[in-house]
């Protein structure tokens, strides 16, 4: 049987110490680069998007708000499973997002236009403005909140990309991008003991290991060619 | 060598000046000590993962007890009685190496105590389980991280331990290779020895006792 195809984030650094005979001195520099480039990975190049079934906390029957993961850094949809597929929610970054708290209690101020229901102009006749939807949401980095409009309880479908660091337990990643962390840590180590000649050539080699897994991660199957192949013919008589 | 050979060595390689006149032992110590540093500082600037070549284990028998400094909330283990490590420049200094009785599994790791600190205010390496770092003071090993189960079981340690702290019996290693200067152990413990004039000091050093020969 062959290794895990997930590994975690402190045996990269170990591997890495060992490959490289590097003494566990400069351990927590390496891990905390190695984290760095970790979340890069996340940002920059991966397809993976974390699902989060998020809980809706109510502030009125229209609006609720979902509290952002810890380990989220940047939003990438919000959505709702309906009939098998998922409804997405529409941005509406001009939602008001204020909230006021009476007596310790969180609550909305109906007066200031807190928790009511956005009105869309609404038409089925020609001349409609389209655009629309049932669901809307609004992010607020600051509070790490996101607030939601159209539903104000239950629990939806949170699309995000985390920091990969795990804040409680092992951080597994894919084993396939270790060589992708050795060249970064050896990249932040050139610049550690300020060796610009070095540093110049493995900022190349880094890219060259990034642009390797791009090539790996965004590539298609035989598989997948053909469905798209297949859905762009239709069908004909054969003569 | 044992330690006793060693000191025996270099007493017999001193040149006798008079049928009296002797080098103090603790003086012939300093100097082994002195000279033997040396060579483990340079051994280690040439290769850092030698120098546990060198060092002795302590903790084997029984393991050495952590303790919690409540006031300051920091774990700690204190040196073996009578060891003070030689300190490396770097940052696990003469602690090279520490572990639970149990091999595998926890790892240590040595910080400053800039990190320590840095650490603490927040990182992703605190974020890390299974790993323990440790920062060796003067007067004791500190630990980060530290676990109940550690505390219950104790920890063992690789000690650089001076010349002098060894046991008259004990089997010390001495790096073969010459310092920088082309000198080896003896050479450098008989040039250093060469600038002082030997006394007499069968009787700490007062001068009317007849002394015996070696």
């Amino acid at each position: 049987m062959a290794t895990d195809a997930l590994i975690t984030l402190d045996q990269v650094v170990t591997r890495f110490m060992l490959k490289y005979r590097l003494p566990t001195e400069d351990a927590v520099s390496y891990f905390e680069h190695a984290a760095n480039c970790l979340r890069d990975y996340y940002l920059y190049d991966a397809p993976d998007v974390r699902m989060s079934k998020s809980t809706i906390n109510t502030l009125s029957t229209n609006v609720g708000y979902i509290t952002m993961p810890d380990d989220m850094v940047s939003f990438n949809g919000l959505a709702k499973g309906i009939d098998g597929q998922w409804w997405r929610f529409t941005e509406k970054s001009d939602m008001v997002n204020t909230t006021t708290t009476t007596g310790g209690v969180e609550g909305v101020d109906d007066d200031f236009g807190e928790g009511e229901a956005i009105e869309d102009p609404k038409t089925d006749t020609y001349g409609g403005v389209g655009g629309v939807n049932d669901y809307y949401y609004m992010l607020d980095w600051d509070a790490r909140r996101i607030y939601t409009e159209g539903i104000s309880s239950g629990t939806v479908a949170l699309q995000y990309v985390s920091s990969g660091v795990e804040t409680s337990g092992d951080t597994y990643i894919p084993e396939f991008i270790t060589p992708l962390i050795d060249d970064y840590l050896l990249w932040k180590m050139a610049i550690m003991r300020g060796d610009l000649k070095s540093e110049q050539l493995r900022e190349r080699n880094f890219t060259r290991s990034e642009l390797k897994i791009r090539t790996l991660i965004n590539s298609m199957t035989y598989t997948q060619w053909s469905d798209l192949f297949a859905s762009l013919c239709s069908q004909a008589p054969m003569r | 060598m044992q330690k006793n050979e060693i000191r025996s060595l270099i007493y017999n390689l001193l040149p006798r000046y008079s049928q009296g006149a002797e080098y103090h032992k603790e003086v012939i110590d300093r100097a082994i000590e002195k000279a033997i540093n040396q060579l483990y500082t340079e051994t280690f600037l040439r290769d850092p993962l030698s120098i546990q070549r060198y060092t002795k284990r302590f903790g084997t028998t029984a393991p050495i007890t952590v303790s919690q400094d409540a006031i300051a909330g920091i774990y700690y283990s204190n040196y073996p009685t009578g060891v003070q490590p030689v300190p490396l420049p770097d940052k696990a200094a003469g602690v090279r190496r520490v572990t639970t009785p149990a091999q595998g599994g926890i790892k240590f790791y040595p910080l400053d105590i800039r990190e320590f600190e840095l650490i603490t205010s927040g990182s992703y390496y605190s974020l890390a389980s299974g790993i323990i770092g440790y920062v060796p003071t003067r007067e004791r090993v500190e630990y980060y991280n530290m676990t109940a189960a550690i505390v219950a079981t104790g920890v063992r340690m690789d000690l650089l331990v001076p010349f002098s702290d060894y046991e008259e019996t004990d089997q010390i290693l001495i790096p073969e290779n010459p310092n920088s200067e082309g000198e080896t152990f003896t050479d450098m413990v008989l040039k250093i020895l060469g600038v002082i004039r030997p006394i007499e000091t069968k009787d700490d050093n007062v001068t009317t006792i007849e002394t015996a020969k070696q």
